[in-house]
């Protein structure tokens, strides 16, 4: 039995680790939780697919910036976060699971930002 | 001297513009008129199309590839209207509807033609750490025979013919490079016609195969063009199980699109093609086709 369950619990554990490491699931009520205990001056929304959004995928905008995935593939947001953004900042990579970030948001473009700073 | 400085210049000043071209949507045979014309980028949910264009020229080529004058219109417009639906992240659908007018001198006929419905699923996604690799679509179609076809047709001149005559499933693969300032790519497409019961028996067209080619740039952040070639072969045709000699079809058409890509609000394609216009041809029709289509997402 502990030569199946093991494995298992190994498999589980590296899963676990490696999901933490990468762009982090939320939906807009997550994210506002996270504004809220970590506020940030402004959100990068951007895709994989969208190369016109690697303008705005600066390694420089890590320390001020959640860098929001939208209308695209976890993994696929992930590789292009770390090519651009670099992998130390992927705590700053946020991935909306379910639609529910850009609606909030009303992103229909890509790239797009939006100021978290109060006017 | 000075013609060649100023061509010399824009080529420049093009390609410098192109190296803005961006966004890895679209695929190859988006405007080449030779498969589904509505297309949805991975942020759209729906899109509405309509698409006006109109044939002239026409050039019927027979079985030996030698021009004839067409017995048919000389003037065909045709209306689709489509509209595509985003059914999960991968997967969209859209469904065309077509309608046409056909003028032979100071006659002319307004019908219905053929439906398609079409669905497109994104194999492989562009991705911009690894732009090398291209956008993988597949594609399945079905066009249902609705339009009256030169099968059934009963007025002179085939004024009343709107329609294949025959149902198709098509299903094929679509690659296209898209994230880099040249974009390419190309699509295959196989046609699997049912039989129809005709006057003269139950007819088969042959199985057709269509290879489309695609190379443009982008000019403008937002606007795309491009230029490409189809390739088309059909083979011969069966009536009531016996094969039908010199029946086999061949195409060979070119088409230059130009078209925007706005993300928000309408966007806009226009494109001319000439039908059977290089290489050989067999049992074709050499035609004109301006089409100029407006999109919007919804």
């Amino acid at each position: 039995m502990k030569m199946i369950v093991l494995p298992l619990a190994l498999v589980w554990c590296l899963l676990q680790a490696s999901s933490s490491l990468g762009c982090v699931a939320m939906d807009n009520h997550q994210l506002q939780q996270k504004l809220l205990d970590k506020p940030s001056e402004q959100l990068v929304f951007f895709a994989s697919w969208c190369s016109s959004c690697k303008e705005h995928m600066r390694e420089d905008w890590a320390s001020k910036s959640y860098f929001l995935a939208v209308f695209d593939d976890q993994a696929a947001a992930e590789k292009a976060f770390r090519a651009f953004v670099g992998e130390k900042n992927i705590e700053r990579c946020i991935w909306d699971k379910d639609g529910s970030i850009a609606a909030f948001y009303k992103v229909k473009s890509l790239p797009a930002l939006r100021s978290l700073l109060s006017k | 001297m000075r013609a060649a400085v100023s061509k010399a210049s824009m080529l420049l000043v093009s390609v410098a513009l192109s190296l803005l071209g961006q966004r890895a949507w679209a695929c190859s045979s988006c405007g080449s008129g030779g498969a589904d014309p509505v297309i949805l980028n991975p942020a759209e949910t729906a899109k509405f199309y309509l698409g006006l264009s109109q044939q002239s020229g026409f050039q019927d080529i027979d079985s030996k590839g030698n021009r004839q004058k067409s017995y048919g219109p000389i003037l065909k417009q045709s209306m689709d209207l489509a509209y595509a639906q985003r059914l999960f992240p991968r997967i969209f659908a859209s469904a065309v509807l077509n309608s046409g007018r056909n003028v032979y001198g100071s006659e002319s006929l307004m019908q219905n033609g053929d439906v398609t419905l079409n669905s497109r699923t994104t194999l492989l996604q562009q991705n911009m750490a690894e732009p090398w690799l291209p956008q993988l679509q597949m594609i399945l179609s079905h066009r249902f025979a609705l339009g009256r076809s030169v099968y059934k047709q009963k007025q002179e001149h085939f004024l009343d013919v709107f329609g294949a005559g025959y149902d198709e499933t098509y299903v094929g693969a679509d690659l296209w490079y898209g994230m880099s300032f040249i974009v390419a790519g190309g699509s295959l497409l196989f046609g699997f016609p049912e039989a129809e019961d005709t006057d003269s028996g139950s007819l088969k067209v042959g199985l057709l195969q269509r290879l489309i080619g695609t190379i443009g740039f982008m000019p403008l952040t937002e606007a795309k063009l491009i230029g490409g070639f189809i390739h088309e072969q059909r083979g011969g045709s069966e009536l009531d199980g016996k094969k039908q000699t010199n029946s086999d079809k061949l195409n060979h058409d070119l088409f230059l699109t130009a078209e925007t890509l706005f993300q928000e609000g309408s966007n806009y394609r226009f494109t001319l093609s000439k039908k059977a216009a290089f290489g050989s041809n067999k049992n074709a029709v050499k035609a004109d086709l301006v089409t100029i289509a407006w999109m919007v997402s919804l």
